[in-house]
């Protein structure tokens, strides 16, 4: 086969394999590709574009930062650290972006089964394995590519030619590790996921998993903003007495190719401040990672080959266990239905991972916000505030569990209220963790008065009110007063309602709170002003909202 | 009292009128099956008898409970299969059966021992731990039998039940239909399967275009069609004056095979 023609086919095939990566994202995507084809078809396209440019524009943004960093930040240690760290903290960022925002494509490489019909049709083994290799780099071309062009031309602008072939020799190593990982990763998290031995480790390794990803995901958007303290921090850790740490550090991965590019450049001065171990150190361990690379890369390949003979095996090993039933109210079982489907799907423990996405945006937010360095009340209510609105979003993404299983739905005796109910139950948890979250961020804060750290916590039994009220008001608008299913990535006008009517019943309290405290100044009345407001709000929320529900 | 009680039943689609003032009852102990084209109207019937769907005009009942007013009480009183399969393809039946019987509120112990004996019947204990997405078409659909049996209901709804079930599968749950009827339950099941409506079913229902066109024992729509000893399928394309579209379209067919 010419190499245009399996190019072209890899195309077909790899679009397969995102259309699957996004089905496999969301539940809710299984309904709404039967709705409107089309409209799916034109978001996969979308998403692809903007993750391509995302992940183009991440790696540009932290090659710029670490070349500034090395090139030109005079107060970071001395210009062969400089060089040596900024280097390789770009190669762990670039490894950290290839590796999270390509885990659900590469998760969907392996369900898709893209490659069974190609199998079987009259190509040979190898055909159909260079087939499948070529759809693997189609998918991840943009942000390899991306990664081997943008950081090597910037050495070589900046400290020339020896330097950026290191770079290049780095970049596509890094890029080489950072796909095995991942193709090793997803492809455990794939078999853990559709695995259903019922251990609590499993399970626990399985929600674990899901946050762990979904965190990894998130972190990759405020990269840039950690990348400078990242660089001053291990700069700072240099030594003159003990340059032992220095050595170690030119060993490890990547720091080694950071040391080898360095010494490339200062060999001289390299040499007269740290020494001949540690260029002795970067080149064994840049031979070692490069080795390791070519490991990586002949793994994916045997990875890839188990996916054309037929995917990863799923099958639960062991014996088989007794046919039972385990019951339990009827509240609680729905709840438990919703918490294993959100725990086998990464779109769906996103809900789950929201209060530790809550801190990663707040806490640079309060930093700015401090006022003679002390937080005031304001930047607390401010904060809280943000929490309501991701509360209403959170029960949003929280419906869209309900448009799988649509045939057991039908027949069942569920009422509108117990789905309310029930959704309430589990959007309160990531509210209340978001409350305490927000709690400790505050103290550590230096808060002007510690009564301000009460202002999450007096506002917790909220997070049942911002269910009900954004509950009762989609299924209003959406259902005429039934329980529906919503996808938010469909309906984002849906979304955007939720985190409104969340923000809106949320502030209340907090209004409640900043009223008093300018009227008395008191943080203890204006305290109890927020507790008793959100008492009436419970009480409104349990007594009225079911009122305007139907079956 | 009627298991099955629909009243001048009718539903519109913006201009298509899917059910128009159709009128049946399904006796107490019988199995009754809707034969009908495909859309004819016999999957939006049995959406409003389950109060999935509100009728323009009409009433519809089980056990006198309005489907419309009380749709709640009506799941509690049926079991339901219907015609398309969205099951929570990551769940396991395992964990499918414990939420049914959680919401139903069923007794754990003679759950337990129910479901054991339809597994067992079935050759479905191999899969009760495997995800469902893993499921063949027919094991899905026993999953959705014995979901809509696991509470014994007084009445089943089943929308083209037998579609995908292998021959030893189809042939017990038709046992199944067959003693829950003789128990004093009720069946009212849509079926594309003439065989199915005919060794199974007490009375038929014949609907077009949202119309009752025929109802009876085959005996009483022999005679309707003035067809004596014809088959059910026969009757069924005399009464829905298909006839002469089949004839056409097998001539066509016939040509362009031997081409």
């Amino acid at each position: 086969m010419k190499l245009s023609e399996s190019w072209r086919l890899a195309g077909i095939i790899s679009q397969e394999v995102r259309f699957q990566g996004f089905l496999d994202a969301n539940p809710a995507n299984l309904a709404r590709v039967k709705e409107d084809p089309g409209k799916i078809s034109r978001a996969i396209k979308s998403q692809s574009r903007f993750s391509a440019f995302f992940s183009g524009f991440i790696l540009l943004l932290i090659a710029v930062l670490a070349l500034a960093g090395a090139g030109f930040d005079t107060e970071l240690g001395t210009a062969e650290s400089r060089l040596a760290i900024g280097f390789a903290v770009y190669l762990a960022l670039s490894f950290v972006v290839i590796f999270f925002l390509n885990l659900t494509t590469t998760t969907g490489f392996f369900s898709s089964g893209a490659m069974r019909l190609p199998s079987t049709l009259p190509l040979t083994i190898d055909e159909v394995e260079h087939l499948n290799f070529m759809s693997f780099v189609r998918v991840f071309i943009g942000p390899v590519v991306s990664s081997a062009i943008v950081f090597p031309a910037g050495c070589l602008l900046f400290f020339g030619p020896l330097a950026a072939l290191v770079a290049l020799l780095a970049c596509i190593c890094t890029a080489f590790i950072s796909i095995g990982a991942l193709v090793r990763v997803s492809k455990w998290f794939h078999k853990k996921t559709h695995q259903t031995d019922e251990s609590r480790l499993s399970s626990i390794v399985r929600v674990m998993a899901s946050l762990g990803i979904v965190i990894g995901m998130i972190s990759v958007y405020s990269l840039s903003s950690y990348m400078p303290g990242m660089i001053a921090f291990i700069t700072g850790l240099y030594d003159p007495a003990n340059p032992a740490v220095f050595t170690m550090l030119a060993f490890l991965f990547p720091f080694a190719y950071g040391f080898l590019a360095s010494g490339s450049v200062y060999f001289s001065s390299m040499m007269a401040t740290y020494g001949i171990n540690i260029i002795l150190a970067s080149v064994a361990g840049s031979v070692i990672y490069s080795l390791v690379a070519v490991m990586a890369y002949r793994s994916t390949g045997r990875s890839l080959r188990a996916i054309t003979l037929g995917g990863i095996s799923i099958s639960s090993p062991g014996l088989l266990r007794d046919v039972e039933v385990e019951t339990a109210s009827p509240l609680m079982g729905m709840i438990r239905k919703d918490i294993k489907l959100a725990t086998r799907n990464i779109g769906s423990a996103f809900i789950f991972a929201i209060p530790i996405f809550l801190i990663i945006m707040i806490f640079p937010m309060l930093q700015y916000w401090k006022v003679d360095g002390l937080l005031r009340s304001m930047s607390a209510l401010t904060a809280v505030e943000y929490a309501n609105l991701f509360g209403g979003i959170s029960f949003v993404s929280i419906l869209m569990f309900d448009s799988q299983g649509a045939s057991i739905h039908e027949g069942l005796p569920v009422s509108s209220r117990l789905v309310l109910r029930a959704k309430t139950m589990i959007v309160v948890v990531p509210y209340i963790l978001s409350m305490i979250a927000l709690t400790i961020v505050i103290v550590i804060n230096s808060p002007i008065s510690p009564l301000i750290g009460l202002i999450p916590i007096v506002q917790m039994p909220v997070g049942y009110v911002v269910g009900m009220f954004v509950g009762g008001a989609v299924f209003k608008v959406r259902g005429g007063g039934r329980a529906v299913a919503v996808n938010v990535t469909s309906d984002q006008a849906m979304g955007l309602f939720s985190g409104l009517i969340g923000a809106l019943v949320g502030l209340i309290p907090l209004l409640g709170y900043g009223i008093a405290m300018m009227a008395m100044g008191s943080q203890v009345i204006s305290l109890i002003i927020q507790g008793v407001i959100v008492l009436v709000l419970v009480v409104v929320a349990r007594t009225f909202i079911p009122r305007i529900l139907k079956d | 009292m009627s298991a099955v009680s629909i009243q001048n039943l009718v539903k519109s689609f913006g201009e298509l009128v899917a059910v128009n003032d159709l009128t049946l009852d399904v006796r107490e102990g019988e199995i009754y099956a809707l034969l009908g084209p495909n859309g004819a109207g016999k999957t939006t019937t049995l959406k409003m008898l389950m109060g999935l769907l509100d009728p323009d005009s009409g009433r519809a009942s089980v056990f006198g409970v309005n489907s419309q007013e009380n749709p709640v009480e009506v799941k509690n009183l049926v079991g339901y299969v219907p015609e398309e399969q969205q099951l929570y393809d990551s769940l396991t039946p395992r964990d499918l059966f414990n939420f049914i019987a959680s919401i139903r509120k069923l007794p754990q112990d003679k759950i337990t021992k129910r479901i054991q004996e339809f597994a067992r019947a079935l050759e479905y204990e191999q899969y009760y731990d495997n995800m469902i997405i893993t499921l063949s078409q027919g094991n899905r659909q026993k999953t959705m039998l014995i979901a809509a049996l696991l509470h014994r209901p007084k009445l089943l709804i089943l929308d083209e039940p037998f579609s995908s079930l292998d021959v030893r599968s189809a042939k017990i749950m038709k046992d199944i239909v067959k003693i829950h009827a003789e128990n004093g339950g009720s069946v009212l099941l849509s079926t594309h399967v003439m065989e199915v409506a005919e060794g199974l079913c007490d009375r038929v229902g014949i609907i077009d275009d949202g119309v009752l066109v025929a109802e009876g024992t085959l005996d009483e729509l022999r005679k309707k069609s003035e067809k004596e000893g014809a088959t059910l399928e026969a009757i069924f394309l005399k009464l829905t004056q298909q006839e002469d579209e089949v004839a056409e379209g097998v001539s066509v067919l016939r040509e362009a095979l031997a081409d």
